[in-house]
């Protein structure tokens, strides 16, 4: 069938706005960013961010959500080069170890509120669960949107298709793992360090 | 495994052991208090989480090798520059509020005479 | 009991509306529906409307769409303003005005919201719709089914906010919502829900159709139609599209951070606890400047089309015009504490921002000679979009004027907030918003429907809005000075009366400039046979979209465009090429997307949620959630999405236009 679109502009146009949702997201935790910022000393007679958080568990956070990203990179490449079979297994590996990742979140958040410091003891800890909580929850959607990927490509033969929704999938992932660079950064490194 | 297949995953691998080691050197920074809590300690991890960005960036979104008109590259320089325009210009505006309106009941005498000797 | 209160959350018959004003909205706006809807069933016109229209993903019925929805919300608005001047015409000293304090800040927060969110923004995102594919040459937009989807996502966040008459009361925060007055502690009841989702659900859809046009414009260009030799209206949409994704953005999440506050009991704007309602103002200008810049762009994109047209000369500087452009896209974004300078931030924030707002009336001052250029030593005829444009020059120029006035924080600390203000952001919005959407909507008539609109109609209806604008607006800039600030509901000092009063003649002379208009449409329909349009290019244009004959065929272009210079369908009339029809290789088969019911599916799913948000009915809340994920992937996994056209039967029906432009 030649259709007037052929497939590669159909990659192009999606990969860009794809991307330009991407950029649109960037602003959105650019604007949590400035408000966490903003908000970080506002404790209101709680504790600060020195006494809650907890630099290895954050850094055991990073590498496992970095190991994930180069996983989902190397599963892209991988049906990129015709191998269907080792990119499934690629990215069965990254959502696992995107579920462990949510997982440590989750067990930090109860943590947390169990000690009393729920978001509502502060402005500086709702700036902090919001920030921190809308990055777990691109990474719960990530996780639904893999795993929908994974029967997919159970169920389908590899095509040009299949090649344009994994390369999507990675770039979301990638892009959640940039995000996560400066949550360590500025929201537990400099939190731990103040 | 052929050669492209090989040169790509070389970058893959040499991507992840850079964003490793710029993530340990960040949490050492941070958990030895190498360089105190200061302005400079900030200066340095926003420099080091900079550049893993550029490392993700180029090494896992491949934005070096966009066709041109790189559309993407343009997109993403600008969205940062943005980005950064909003980031900065609240927190300076914000301090500004907080240092000028956040102001205890009881000294707001002492400020309005600081401020008079300054002339306003 | 239990259960029915976990059916209906906090619902109860005390948020039935009890004024009279609100009682006859309320009835009358469910009744004109159903009138509607007994309308369509005796005429049969159900299946035509879900075929042609509801489900289609065509730019061009996607945009008329918009278009209707925005002049409708246009009276409701103009109503809104009408009752506000009545208000303070009457309401001095002590007689008391028709409506209590109450129901006018409702008024006011309506008409400000209605304004801006479902009258601007929809009549620019129908007007893009309409005729930017055309422009660059393109079939259709590059994610026609997510154009869908934005443009039911602006319905349901529209519906949402009128159902707030019928049930439940409007936010009386104003028509940006500052906190603390519209968190919890002050409001904790439904009217500011129902502002914070209405704009929330429009504002995603806006977000979307931003990062469409832009896929559009960069990809889908005709061959050989460079950047540079793209008409300006494609560029300053590119330019809105771009301050819409990366502006909106800050807007969804500042709306979602003040619903935290009132939903989950957080502390981000609330006055206590750690909370800062100066950080909400903060973020929402950081939108809101960009916004005035995302309505205006596209209306100086029109009068860039239409100037040349009717001057019947190339417009004037148009490297400086994408210039202009791209200057305005960055310094939109550095301007926005100009809002807030009484606030409190010391002098070198407020000198900072206000040079810069300074600054950015350059390019706009570029923009603005160069049009009057284009006209200098024109043929220029002065049909209705023309004499737009000259009520546009004077009106908006004289807007820049007290803007700059007031870009200077010494001047702005006499006359924030006062009525000055307000004169000042109307003379730029309807002097430059809408008289440049109702100038487009009368220049694109033709090519959407087949037939022109009665000239002299739409000519006195621009002499009526710029009338009734003088009489509504310059008052106001007395008042202003005289220490008259907005939202005001009653005021003691009697001088003032004669101002308001002036103020709402102007109101009225508007409604019948609007008057006017509605009738130029509805006489047009009627005459439609005398002002048909055969050759589809009515004012001897200049761009592409004058190439195709109206109205414009829903493949838009049956051959292959490829464009060689800048206004290239004028050189190619003056090459006597537009007569003889291109070779057959130029025809191909082409593809074009199916219709879909999904987009306005989800449109209901959402209005759902947002209802379900408001009235904190959680089980609709989840049943909305499933169901809009449910048409997503239902979506996604749909392989055959498009139909044919095949490359015969187009040039069939090509080769009927040329033999009418031999007529």
């Amino acid at each position: 069938m030649s259709k007037n679109i052929t497939e590669t502009e159909k990659l192009d146009n999606t990969t860009l706005g794809f991307w330009l949702y991407l950029m649109t997201d960037i602003m959105i935790f650019a604007s949590l960013f400035a408000v966490y910022m903003v908000l970080v000393n506002a404790t209101a007679g709680g504790p600060s961010a020195s006494e809650l958080y907890d630099a290895n568990f954050a850094l055991l956070q990073t590498v496992i959500l970095l190991t994930s990203s180069f996983t989902c990179g190397i599963s892209a490449l991988m049906l990129r080069h015709g191998k269907k079979i080792a990119s499934m297994w690629l990215l069965a590996i990254t959502a696992i170890l995107g579920g462990a990742f949510l997982a440590l979140e989750i067990t930090e958040f109860t943590k947390l509120v169990a000690e009393g410091h729920s978001w509502q003891a502060s402005g500086f800890l709702s700036a902090f669960f919001t920030l921190v909580g809308t990055h777990g929850l691109h990474i719960t959607v990530g996780l639904v949107w893999a795993v929908s990927l994974l029967v997919y490509m159970y169920k389908t033969k590899q095509n040009a298709d299949m090649l344009r929704k994994v390369g999507l999938f990675a770039l979301f992932w990638h892009f959640l793992d940039i995000v996560w660079i400066f949550l360590f950064t500025i929201v537990y490194l400099f939190g731990v360090a103040s | 495994m052929t050669k492209s297949l090989q040169n790509e995953l070389t970058r893959y691998v040499t991507g992840f052991i850079t964003a490793l080691v710029l993530s340990f050197a960040a949490y050492w920074l941070a958990v030895t208090s190498w360089l105190g809590s200061g302005v400079w300690f900030a200066f340095v991890l926003l420099v080091l989480a900079g550049l893993q960005m550029l490392v993700q960036v180029l090494f896992f979104l491949h934005l070096r090798h966009e066709q041109k008109p790189r559309w993407q590259t343009y997109s993403y320089v600008f969205t940062w520059l943005m980005l950064l325009v909003i980031v900065i210009g609240s927190i300076w505006i914000m301090r500004n509020l907080d240092y000028n309106m956040h102001i205890a009941p009881e000294k707001v005498n002492d400020y309005m005479l600081q401020q008079a000797k300054k002339g306003f | 009991m239990e259960l029915l209160s976990q059916l209906l959350g906090r619902m109860s018959l005390e948020y039935l509306p009890t004024e009279p004003a609100t009682i006859g909205a309320a009835v009358g706006m469910p009744l004109g529906a159903i009138g509607v809807a007994v309308a369509l069933t005796y005429f049969k016109k159900w299946r035509w409307l879900w075929n042609n229209w509801l489900t289609s993903l065509d730019a061009k019925k996607i945009g008329i769409m918009y278009i209707v929805v925005a002049l409708l919300m246009l009276v409701r608005g103009l109503f809104d303003a009408m009752m506000l001047r009545l208000q303070t015409a009457v309401a001095v000293g002590d007689t008391q005005g028709p409506f209590d304090v109450d129901t006018f800040q409702q008024v006011f927060t309506a008409h400000g919201t209605i304004m801006i969110f479902f009258v601007a923004m929809g009549l620019m995102f129908g007007l893009i719709n309409v005729v930017m594919p055309l422009m660059i040459g393109a079939r259709d937009m590059a994610f026609p089914w997510l154009n869908s989807v934005s443009f039911w996502l602006f319905v349901a966040g529209m519906i949402l906010n009128n159902v707030a008459l019928i049930f439940g009361g409007f936010s009386p925060g104003g028509w940006l919502g500052y906190p603390p007055l519209t968190g919890l502690e002050y409001n904790p009841g439904p009217g500011v829900d129902y502002w914070i989702w209405s704009l929330q659900i429009a504002g995603l859809g806006s977000l979307f159709s931003g990062i469409n046009f832009i896929v559009t414009i960069l990809k889908k260009r005709a061959r050989g139609m460079t950047m540079m030799k793209m008409p300006i209206f494609p560029w300053s949409v590119l330019v809105t599209s771009v301050l819409i994704a990366l502006a909106f953005p800050i807007l969804t999440v500042t709306l979602a951070l003040l619903s935290l506050d009132r939903l989950m009991g957080m502390h981000f704007f609330t006055s206590d606890m750690g909370g800062n309602p100066m950080m909400y103002i903060n973020l929402i200008w950081a939108w809101g400047h960009p916004e005035v810049y995302i309505l205006v762009l596209p209306a100086f994109g029109i009068f860039s089309e239409v100037v040349p047209t009717f001057a019947r000369k190339a417009l004037f500087g148009y490297k400086t015009m994408v210039a202009a452009l791209v200057a305005i896209m960055f310094f939109s974004f550095i301007v926005w504490q100009h809002h807030f300078f009484t606030m409190g931030a010391g002098a070198n924030v407020n000198a900072f921002f206000g040079i810069m707002t300074m600054v950015i009336a350059i390019p706009t001052g570029v923009k603005i000679f160069n049009w009057l250029f284009t006209m200098y030593k024109g043929k220029i005829r002065f049909d209705a979009p023309m004499i737009w444009f000259l009520a546009f020059v004077v009106t908006f120029t004289l807007g820049g004027v007290t803007g700059v006035m007031m870009a200077v924080p010494a001047l702005d600390f006499q006359v924030h907030n006062s009525l000055f203000l307000v004169a000042h952001f109307h003379n730029t919005i309807i002097g430059g918003v809408v008289f440049g959407f109702l100038a487009g909507i009368t220049y694109w008539f033709p090519k959407l429907f087949g037939f022109r609109l009665i000239d002299k109609l739409g000519r006195w209806s621009a002499y009526l809005w710029q009338i009734g604008f003088i009489l509504a607006f310059m008052p106001l800039y007395i008042l202003g000075l005289m220490g008259a600030v907005r939202r005001l509901d009653h005021y003691a000092d009697p001088t003032w009366q004669p101002f308001f009063i002036v103020s709402g003649i102007g109101v009225l002379v508007i409604m019948a400039g609007t008057f006017m208009l509605i009738s130029q449409i509805a006489l047009s329909v009627w005459k439609r046979k005398e002002l048909v349009d055969t050759t589809g290019d009515p004012w001897n244009g200049r761009t592409l979209e004058w190439s195709v004959p109206s109205p414009a065929p829903h493949y838009n272009f049956a051959s292959t465009v490829e464009v060689t210079k800048r206004d290239d369908w004028w050189y190619a009339k003056q090459a006597k090429k537009q007569l003889s029809p291109p070779p057959p290789s130029a025809y191909k088969d082409i593809w074009l997307p199916k219709n879909s019911a999904s987009g306005l599916l989800i449109g209901i799913g959402t209005g759902l949620f947002g209802f379900a948000a408001i009235w904190h009915m959680w089980w609709l809340l989840v049943v909305a959630l499933v169901f809009i994920v449910a048409v997503i992937i239902r979506r996604t996994y749909n392989t055959d999405d498009e139909y044919m056209i095949s490359a015969e039967e187009l040039m069939k029906e090509d080769a009927a236009v040329y033999k009418r432009r031999h007529v």
